[in-house]
């Protein structure tokens, strides 16, 4: 197959681009919807909201989830709150500056028109989720609250306390509930996609693992969805939920589907620190504590008073010193990448000496207990549940941990993949966040996808379809079929000596030191010489016990870790090829002298889409073959991001 | 490093005989979450080429739902306000006995292990359980003003997580505060008015046929929702029940018709 | 008819009826004890009371509903008792309760106490079927004679315990019901459920103190066995 890497954008100027392509998009007559069926992968905000949306319109939707309920999907754990170009507050917002603020977030490595389209659809979603019933904070006339985030100057960030991620769910869920009950949507829950079936480059189905009875079966549909989420579990600790994985997307890769700009992923800077090796995961204290919260560590190193007893001039505010119009709300990878240096330099506190203070003292006494209780209460319990310090006392101790992929599959402006049918929507595509995605705008994304852009794509590509399905009896079935058969077997066939999970640890680690933070050509080279080791001992040492014919999640998460060890591969490949340093991604080789990121616009201002190449070894692929988008900025000239 | 010794029920598939089985696990750290020490009882199981113990769990930050255990008898340990994942080690003596049982219920049935079908919850949901909104029909969110201290009140509603302790501690395994925690959120939100009464109609219907016991009012639930949920909020779904059965008009129009045929 | 038999074997509309039904007999258990108080007034005051009663022409209007009432509440008691052991059928190997009293624990057991009860009091007092003095109340017509009758009938120790022993199961089982009404039948808020909590726990003392002051009473000598002149 040859790699079209069209990307469909419309023609016009930036702000007429998604309405002209709504205007040419095609339709399915309403009593012809019924014959088209649509899979979907997923039920978070993206794909509970896309399931819903398009057997409203008539389609047959099925819905796949490897959790117990669709309510479960890690999109329940977002906290902060959804962006929304509402200008409410007349504080100067506008669709333009959500774009261009996103835009200049991304670091300039987004495309133009669909960050402009996110922007567009925004407003619209807020109108949908307060008619769905979901309690958004409200002010004493009843008129929608809204704050700042980090990355912005205006207050455009809707929330519902520190859980607005699960009430848009609940609102997205709701919808979904409503299509299950009638008879639109048919939900599978505990099953798992474990490949997609791809024929002359088209998407027919997926092949499905029934986690309770470990049964496989295969599933046919004119178009399939993916909304599986993102990867940062190849870190092992993340903020993400235990069972969050690649396999979804990696093996959609496999099948031929470009994997773009994997090395984009984002460290979180306000999380728990890790307390010992035990460590199952890490948990994300909102960023909308950076508000209020005054990040510091004491100047002088070895300071090991309590943190109250240092005077303030002993203290170093080191994001209000070296950021001051942004302060402690500078984008997600300048605050972490700022946290690690002070923390290199000796000055971290707590036990391990990774950590620094966040510190609501100051916003205590200026906006009273009260209010600060109401805004962040429920963060405060969590964190004195988990650390059993009170914050309102002495100040929480953080530090930066793996959270969102702005990576993944590669998509067109319809978020179609290169395989002609598959769309992939959410965090599971790469499309909006470029480099660096900005708080609250990863629910915008994942529902602007859901609720709005993808129903229209998805009909415009039915269109071209005929109704017939093609046979879950055919060759191309078959074949994906037994070669899932064939892996699950392997696996149980090892019988080695270690847990899946110790070989996700040592994954884990490899890629946090040697693809976190700070990347280097030296550690990449190094984690690019020792996975393929680690996945060879894994193939030879892993050990599960119990069969494939019964719930075994031993036997579930092998096979998420055996993606992992190859697709860690793949985004140490991509963040060795881009040499510059843009968001997320930061090279030691490409800093200035103050040791702010260096982008080079004139060799990178590319998507790198990766392209699947298998090797001599089912489970060692030979390095993937990169394709490049070039990104024209039209509207917006790149310039250096400065938050100074 | 504290060392225990768990009891804990084990059951290889739903119709097959359960049974309780010891185990020792050591050097456990205080910061350790209840669920960590059960990972670490699986890896000793494991090298020990014995099956794991299976549990749900997912997002190990309290909000998810996935996670739910009987500990020592009482649906998500005796902390209050907190989930199972959520729960230290540190709140537990050392070297004494943690006994951790599934959620026990006929709406329940127990898959492996620790491990029940809750997917009872959902289809009470699917029966009403949202606003029937068509995706683009909506204005403009500010056009329907909400009292602030309505909003926070269906927000507190709101805050269900689905575990399902509610009905896991309840001596009837009644799914009442679950239920009425949904129809309460959208009862106080003028965006859940029109299919109000029909709501808590169709949804306690639901709750009937899943199996769910009845409301006694011990209120065992409020104490032992990791959110806290108040179970105030079940008076006002029996106010919504008592309004529905006495002015809705379902019936009526049908026979209506019926009447009409004839 | 068809929309009251689902709300009747709903869950919610048969603890409405439960409510609704216990509520009357409690209120009839007010009147009740406010008549009974007329024992201290002496044995003129109690018996003219009941010639009154039993000659009013509601009567027997009045007891039939109060049997349905009962009935009602007892048959819709068993009923969710049985489908409420039926929603759990494993039980815990270990029990913990947090804010379960006793009280709401022990509703169904309670209950049959009462019940029991109620048959033996009706037996006693009502039909005389245990120990009957008859007085002539006018020329012709003979009435039961209630003071002597209760007074008799308490005289034995074992008899008075007994009273006494299943009007502090009553008391229990008030203790839970007050409560539970309100909740039942939609009425739970701050404005006034404190109200609830504090007045409950009043009416429930004082009407087990006056129902059991008559049997102690007696026990106890206050109340003298009056032979008819």
């Amino acid at each position: 197959m040859p790699i079209s890497l069209d990307s469909r954008i419309p023609d016009g100027d930036l702000a007429d681009k998604w309405s002209n392509q709504q205007a040419n998009f095609k339709l399915v007559s309403p009593n012809n919807k019924t014959k088209y069926k649509v899979i979907v992968i997923g039920s978070g905000l993206a794909g509970a909201s896309a399931a819903a949306t398009l057997a409203e319109q008539g389609y047959q939707v099925d819905c796949f989830s490897f959790n117990d309920s669709p309510r479960r999907a890690h999109s329940v754990a977002a906290q902060g709150g959804i962006n929304a170009a509402k200008n409410y507050r007349n504080d100067g917002d506008s669709t333009y500056r959500l774009f261009y603020d996103t835009i200049k977030g991304g670091d300039f490595r987004s495309r133009e028109a669909n960050v402009y389209r996110l922007a567009e659809v925004s407003g619209q979603i807020i109108d949908h989720c307060v008619a769905q019933g979901i309690p958004f904070a409200r002010d004493y006339a009843g008129y929608l609250d809204s704050r700042s985030f980090g990355g912005v100057q205006v207050s455009r960030t809707f929330y519902a306390k520190g859980q607005t991620g699960q009430q848009l769910l609940l609102g997205a869920y709701g919808a979904l509930n409503r299509q299950i009950h009638l008879g639109k949507v048919r939900m599978f829950v505990r099953s798992e996609m474990l490949d997609v079936v791809v024929d002359k480059g088209v998407a027919q189905g997926i092949i499905v693992r029934n986690l309770v009875s470990g049964e496989v079966s295969r599933f046919n549909a004119h178009a399939v969805i993916i909304a599986s989420g993102g990867y940062s579990n190849m870190f092992y600790l993340s903020t993400n939920a235990l069972s969050s994985n690649v396999t979804a997307t990696y093996r959609a890769y496999k099948q031929g589907a470009l994997f773009a700009n994997p090395a984009f992923t984002q460290i979180h800077p306000t999380c728990i620190p890790a307390s010992g090796e035990h460590q199952s995961k890490l948990t994300l204290m909102s960023e909308s504590l950076r508000n209020d919260g005054r990040i510091w560590v004491p100047a002088k190193q070895g300071d090991h008073r309590l943190p109250a007893d240092i005077p303030h001039n002993e203290r170093d505010y080191f994001l209000e010193r070296r950021y001051p119009a942004f302060g402690n709300l500078v984008p997600r990878d300048i605050a972490s990448r700022a946290v690690k240096q002070v923390c290199d330099k000796g000055l971290g506190v707590g036990p391990t000496g990774h950590g620094v203070y966040l510190d609501l003292a100051d916003a205590i006494d200026s906006s009273g207990r009260d209010i600060i209780e109401e805004r962040y209460g429920n963060l405060f319990e969590m964190y004195q549940r988990i650390t059993s310090e009170n914050p309102e006392k002495t100040p929480m101790r953080i530090y930066p941990a793996a959270h969102y992929t702005m990576g993944g599959l590669w998509v067109d402006y319809h978020l179609m993949s290169n395989i002609k049918g598959l769309f992939v929507i959410g965090e599971a595509n790469f499309s909006d966040h470029g480099a660096n995605r900005l708080g609250a705008s990863a629910l915008m994304q994942g529902l602007a996808d859901g609720y709005f852009i993808v129903p229209s794509c998805v009909s415009h590509y039915l269109t071209e379809q005929k109704p017939q399905l093609v046979d879950t009896t055919s060759d191309s079935f078959n074949e994906i079929d037994q070669s899932v058969e064939n892996r699950v077997a392997d696996l149980l066939s090892i019988k080695g000596q270690h847990s899946a999970d110790y070989f996700h640890r040592k994954l884990g680690q490899l890629m946090w030191d040697n693809c976190g933070m700070a990347r280097s050509e030296k550690g990449l080279r190094k984690a690019l010489d020792e996975i393929p080791k680690l996945s060879e001992q894994f193939w030879q040492q892993l050990k599960i016990t119990g069969c494939g014919k019964e719930l075994n999640f031993q036997l579930e998460k092998a096979g998420r870790v055996a993606d992992f060890l190859e697709f860690s591969q793949l985004v140490c490949q991509d963040a060795l090829h881009r040499s510059e340093s843009c968001g997320g991604h930061f090279r030691q080789e490409s800093q200035n002298a103050e040791g702010e990121a260096l982008r080079n616009d004139d060799d990178f201002s590319y998507v790198a889409a990766w392209q699947f190449k298998s090797g001599k070894s089912n489970h060692q692929p030979e390095p993937a073959t990169l394709h490049k988008e070039p990104l024209r900025h039209e509207a917006v000239a790149p310039d250096q991001r400065s938050y100074k | 490093m504290a060392n225990y010794r768990v009891n804990i029920w084990r059951q290889d598939q739903t119709e097959k005989q359960g049974r309780f089985e010891q185990y020792r696990v050591e050097d456990i750290s205080e910061d350790m979450s209840f669920l960590e020490m059960l990972d670490v009882l699986n890896e000793k199981l494991i090298s020990d080429d014995l099956v794991p113990v299976a549990f749900d769990h997912d997002c190990r930050e309290g909000i998810c739902g996935a996670c739910g255990l009987v500990i020592n008898g009482i649906p998500h340990g005796k902390e209050c306000g907190t989930t199972t994942c959520q729960l230290y080690m540190r709140h537990f003596t050392a070297d004494t006995e943690i006994t951790i049982e599934p959620f026990r219920a006929q709406a329940f049935p127990l898959i492996k292990d620790l491990m029940v079908d809750r997917s009872s919850l959902d289809r009470v949901l699917q029966s009403g359980g949202y606003v029937s909104v068509h995706t683009g029909a909506a204005a403009d969110a500010n056009n329907v003003l909400i009292a602030k201290h309505k909003a926070d009140d269906a927000f507190t509603a709101a805050t269900c997580i689905g575990c399902g302790a509610c009905v896991a501690v309840c001596r009837n395994a009644s799914g009442m505060l679950f239920v009425a925690a949904k129809t309460s959120q959208l009862a106080l939100l003028p965006q859940g008015q029109p299919e109000r009464l029909e709501r808590s109609l169709s949804m306690v219907k639901q709750m009937q046929d899943e199996g769910f016991g009845n409301c006694s009012n011990h209120y065992e639930c409020e104490a032992a929702c990791p959110k806290n949920i108040p179970a105030s909020y079940i008076a006002q779904l029996n106010r919504d029940f008592l309004n529905a059965s006495m002015t809705s008009k379902e019936y009526e129009s049908q026979t209506h018709c019926k009447s009409l045929e004839e | 008819m068809q929309k009251l038999k689902d709300f009747i074997v709903s869950p919610i509309g048969s603890k409405v009826i439960m409510a609704l039904s216990g509520a009357m007999i409690l209120l009839f258990l007010v009147g009740h004890a406010l008549g009974n108080l007329l024992i201290f007034r002496g044995q003129e005051s109690l018996n003219s009371y009941a010639y009154w009663l039993q000659n009013s022409p509601l009567l027997w209007g009045f007891r039939a509903t109060m049997l349905l009432l009962l009935m009602l509440h007892v048959m819709l008691a068993v009923r969710l008792y049985l489908q409420n052991k039926k929603a759990r059928p494993v039980a815990y190997a270990v029990n913990k309760d947090m804010q379960l009293t006793f009280s709401a624990k022990t509703m169904i057991f309670s209950g049959a106490i009462i019940f029991a009860f109620i048959i033996f009091h009706i037996a006693h007092l009502t039909l005389g079927w245990i120990s009957t003095t008859s007085l002539e109340v006018e020329a012709g017509q003979q009435m039961i004679d209630v003071y002597s009758n209760v007074v008799a009938g308490f005289k034995l120790p074992e008899i008075a315990l007994f009273y006494v022993i299943s009007l502090l199961v009553i008391g229990l089982h008030l203790h839970h019901s007050i409560k539970s009404l309100f909740q039942t039948l939609g009425f739970h808020h701050e404005n006034f459920h404190q109200m609830i909590d504090y007045l409950a726990p009043a009416v429930i003392v004082i009407l087990t103190l006056v129902f059991i002051s008559i049997p102690l009473a007696v026990l106890f000598g206050y109340l003298p066995l009056v032979v008819q002149p």
